[in-house]
């Protein structure tokens, strides 16, 4: 399916990085002239121009046997410092973390997600140092000890050294990612089917649908199958003991269990939709009511009205071919009585629409808002502007270049611009309970059923025939319990495509997690191309942490969206106690701090954009909480910012070698 | 062999080191001009800190010049393809230690242009030339000094290279080592290669070196051929079998009636190198062989399988070669 929101335009952001890689390296060119023409003259600009057109030459002339020389040798210089005792900590944690991963309720979701995040996080944390210090005191140990000095004296480019020296820790990440990967999905299967002591999943054999519920504890094994309504039940002292006594129905339990273990270890594909919110009056929202939570992520309908969350789907037309679709949803409840209804789960009620969304164009290609236009003709529309009457012609635009602003749908890249927004169609499915900390899953067949509310009659629907020419297709949710609230949030309501299997989700997150790595390794070996090996690892570690903790901090400083200013009037604020969010006084004092805070931002800008942005390579919640990790909202931005920084660093890599005397000490 | 082609040419090549604010912290190198000619063996001579490594340095571009150019094999010091005509063995063998000697040789030969059946046959080759086919597999961190010395040797030359640099080539070598040492250059010279060496043992550059340079706080002091500058102009050496007494006045009277004063009248004497030489190569041929001082008291157990040698008339200088011999008498360190 090709409908994904926010997709990752692989072609766009590589345009951007080539832009922002072509200005930063322009600077540079710039500042290396300046500095060269103070120190060398006239000649100084030439040298420059010398050095680029010499790595230009290198990097045409990289040797592949040289670089996989120096590969191997980083390679075997790293399992020799005994690099590989890591496996030796990996499995003392794998032999002893199931002690502490239990989880209280004895909930096997919540047990599985424990293990999941505990498998990638051990991995990614205890590969990490290890690829730190290595990559980092790699170089500036050959130079301190000179063994260098062998290899430069050499044909070896220092292109092909720093080349080298990224394959030869990465060929040692990737090994170790491998091993502890494989590993850890066994782990994780062995642990979760040893956690499935108590569940019940139906069967279909030869047509005949059984039931079959197994609970075992210390005290033994009691399996349950039920056909037609007729239980029987079978104990035994263990399970060894009922492949024993009873072996049919242990291999029942058994498939049984299987089919429960693959339930709990999925990679679900799901599909998301647009938000938006229509009000108790009916008239579009941006959000919902706020319940009094500060955390915004949801926000609620009010049951019994005309409150609406509604979802549109884009590029569903793809799809039409399916038998039936699963909507899954998981809503959060906010009761404003309780009394006996605390029991009682809320009732909800789906409604797919067909919407039609139009601007209107007039001869000249100017955007003209619906609200300024009335029917002319059958197919002819005029409108009154600037004091004419110009006729127009209707365009259909997509949900996503629509906003709900001030009560209305107006265009994204022109408010001003109202769209016009026709329900053509309107289905309202069954209503249901929602289960409120588990997952609603409600199949959409092709040919829908419904009660058609204005003629009073039963109508069948080809699901298709919902769907626009857009290829969009819109569900809304209303809470159908008066008085009571439903919390919404976009990834609350999904299209479940089929899923995948867990291993294909597990070895997308393994994957990301190399990315990772082999980016840590490039920052590595680049700062240690510049920086003795404790000050390579510190500012090695600086870009992770700050990449992937402070980046959003650094984001709001430089938007300018964090009280208190910029750093120079944040300091002056301190000093002088001056609340966050009082105004400065406007004098020629505090407008001197609020330009030189300006020109710092400017600095943070950069800085901003250097430092890798790490939290995309925050895959493990995906796996963990079952879902099939995302091609382009998550695979995709890792891809792209492994590669982006990879010439970068090269460039810097290359230079700090090339310009710096290795004896010099 | 030597011929006017210069492999190297250095013009006015200053090195100067400078502290963290830039400050000239020590001059290393001034002013530095010379050639260094195809299929010669040229040595660098000079004490500690004369500049000696800075330049050899220079050459390879590990250090960048402060002022002057250097040529090497018709290009820059920064180009990277002069490398594969170089071979360049550091003042110490400054290798990977975690490698054995196979490993060393494999990686320092797949960073040259070479077919991996070459590469293997040249490690084979070099290994058995410096003496390690024993410890091939041994890594370098249980190596003697010797030893690391003799694969850093090996590692210099797996690419059969043009130009040889030696930074204190018979360092931490034994004499039989400095001999093979000494022995491999000259057979370098032979095959048309040019040696650069330096060292402070001046024994060793003597022996092998065609010409000379000495340099002394960073400045070149002296530049030439070995015997041209050995040579003593003013004085004269006769060199004959053994006289006796009479013969000896009767050569003095001849020399004074031709206004020639004799200055000393010996016997030659070889070097301590040839003397070790000559009793390791006598040990080898005959096993069992040892020094027994005269007043030492006779072990029974080995009386009859041990060849005892006492302290002989015979002086060394019989065995050596006595046009070696004469032209060593002055050496002051010979190993």
């Amino acid at each position: 399916m090709s409908f994904d929101y926010e997709p990752f335009d692989f072609l766009v952001e590589a345009g951007n990085w080539a832009i922002r890689l072509g200005s930063f390296l322009l600077l540079v060119v710039v500042l290396a002239c300046l500095l060269s023409l103070q120190k060398h003259k006239t000649a100084g600009p030439r040298l420059v121009f010398s050095w680029i057109q010499r790595f230009l030459r290198d990097l045409m002339q990289v040797s592949f046997r040289r670089v996989g020389a120096i590969a191997q040798l980083t390679f075997r210089e790293s399992v020799r410092r005994k690099a590989l005792w890591v496996f030796g900590i990996f499995a003392l944690l794998f032999m002893f973390g199931s002690w502490f991963l239990d989880d209280p309720n004895n909930r096997v979701d919540l047990q599985v997600k424990n293990y999941i995040s505990f498998v990638l996080t051990a991995i990614t944390w205890l590969i990490l140092p290890v690829v730190i210090l290595l990559s980092c005191w790699g170089l500036p140990e050959d130079i301190r000890n000179r063994s260098l000095h062998t290899v430069v004296t050499k044909p070896a480019r220092k292109t092909e050294i720093v080349i080298g020296r990224v394959v030869g820790f990465g060929t040692l990440m990737t090994i170790l990612v491998l091993i502890m990967g494989v590993a850890g999905f066994f782990w994780i299967d062995r642990e979760v089917a040893h956690s499935l002591n108590t569940f019940s999943e139906t069967l279909v054999e030869g047509g005949v649908e059984k039931s079959v519920a197994m609970v075992s504890g210390d005290d033994g094994v009691t399996v349950t199958v039920t056909v037609d309504e007729a239980p029987t039940v079978t104990t035994a002292a263990s399970r060894s003991a009922l492949r024993q006594e009873s072996p049919e129905v242990y291999e029942l339990a058994e498939r049984a269990r299987l089919k429960a273990l693959n339930r709990f270890l999925v990679a679900k594909r799901p599909v998301y939709g647009i938000l938006s919110f229509k009000g108790a009056d009916g008239r579009p929202t941006e959000k919902g009511v706020n319940t009094g939570d500060v955390w915004e992520y949801r926000t609620y309908i009010e049951g019994g009205n005309q409150w609406r969350a509604i979802w549109d789907f884009e590029n569903v037309g793809d799809e039409s071919g399916s038998d039936s679709w699963l909507l899954e949803s998981s809503f959060e409840a906010f009761r404003t009585h309780k009394g006996n209804d605390i029991s009682k789960s809320l009732l909800l009620q789906y409604s797919l629409t067909r919407v039609r969304r139009r601007v209107f164009q007039d001869a000249t290609g100017r955007m003209i808002s619906a609200a300024v236009v009335r029917k002319a003709g059958d197919e002819a529309f005029e409108a009154h502007v600037d004091g004419q009457t110009v006729s127009v012609q209707p365009v259909s635009v997509s949900a996503r270049a629509v906003e709900v602003r001030d009560n209305r749908y107006v265009l994204v890249s022109d408010p001003l611009v109202v769209v016009d927004m026709t329900e053509e169609l309107r289905v309202p499915l069954s209503s249901f309970n929602i289960s409120e900390f588990g997952e609603n899953v409600t199949a959409l067949k092709s040919e829908i059923d419904f009660y058609d509310q204005e003629s009073g009659e039963s109508k069948k629907l080809k699901l298709e025939d919902l769907i626009n020419d857009q290829g969009e297709l819109r569900i809304e949710v209303a809470c159908l319990d008066s008085g009571q609230y439903l919390g919404m949030a976009r990834r609350d309501l999904f299209i479940k495509l089929p899923s995948n299997r867990f291993v294909v989700g597990y070895s997308k997150a393994i994957f990301t997690v190399w990315l990772m790595l082999v980016l840590v390794v490039t920052l590595g070996v680049t700062s240690s191309c510049f920086l003795k090996g404790p000050i390579a690892m510190l500012l090695t570690f600086n870009f992770l942490i700050v990449g992937q903790g402070f980046r959003q901090f650094l984001e709001k400083i430089v938007g300018g969206e964090v009280d208190g200013g910029g750093p120079l009037e944040s300091i002056i604020r301190i000093v002088r106690q001056i609340n966050l969010t009082d105004d400065l006084p406007d004098t020629l004092f505090y407008n001197a701090v609020a330009t030189i805070d300006e020109f710092l931002n400017q600095g943070l800008f950069i800085v901003q954009n250097i430092i890798p942005d790490f939290r995309n390579f925050r895959v493990a919640p995906y796996v963990a909480n079952g879902f099939d990790v995302p091609w382009s909202q998550a695979l995709a931005p890792s891809i792209g910012v492994t590669l982006a920084y990879l010439i970068p660093c090269l460039i810097v890599g290359y230079y700090s070698l090339s310009l710096r005397e290795l004896e010099h000490k | 062999m030597d011929t006017n082609e210069a492999v190297i040419k250095i013009r006015n090549l200053s090195k100067s080191y400078r502290d963290f604010w830039g400050l000239e912290k020590v001059q290393a190198l001034k002013s530095l001009s010379l050639d260094v000619h195809k299929g010669e063996i040229f040595g660098l001579l000079g004490p500690n800190g004369s500049g000696k490594t800075t330049t050899m340095k220079l050459l390879l571009g590990l250090l960048f010049p402060s002022s002057g150019e250097v040529t090497i094999l018709g290009e820059s010091a920064n180009n990277v393809e002069k490398n594969e005509r170089i071979g360049y063995l550091p003042e110490e063998s400054y290798l990977y230690k975690f490698l054995n000697a196979e490993e060393t040789l494999d990686f320092y030969g797949r960073l040259f242009n070479m077919t991996k059946a070459e590469r293997h046959r040249r490690i084979d080759h070099y290994i058995d030339l410096v003496g390690l086919n024993h410890a091939r597999h041994r890594q370098l961190k249980e190596y003697s000094k010797g030893m690391t010395r003799r694969i850093g040797l090996a590692q210099a030359l797996i690419n059969d290279p043009d130009l040889v640099l030696l930074d204190e080539p018979t360092t931490g070598l034994d004499p039989l080592g400095t001999r093979d040492m000494k022995d491999l250059i000259l057979k370098l010279r032979d095959e048309g290669k040019t040696v650069v060496m330096c060292s402070h043992l001046l024994a060793d550059v003597q022996n092998v070196c065609d010409r000379i340079a000495i340099l002394y706080e960073g400045e070149l002091k002296e530049l030439g051929r070995v015997e041209d500058l050995l040579k003593e102009q003013g004085r004269t050496q006769l060199m004959t079998s053994r006289l006796d007494e009479a013969a000896i006045t009767e050569v003095r009277q001849v020399l004074e009636k031709h206004g020639a004063s004799v200055e000393t009248v010996d016997h030659p004497t070889s070097t301590l190198e040839e003397l070790f030489l000559k009793t390791v190569q006598e040990s080898r041929d005959r096993p069992g062989r040892r020094f027994v001082p005269e007043d030492a008291p006779a072990d029974a157990s080995e009386e009859e399988s041990v060849e005892d040698v006492g302290p002989s008339d015979d002086s060394p200088a019989d065995a050596a070669v006595e046009s070696q011999a004469a032209s060593n008498q002055e050496s002051p360190d010979a190993d």
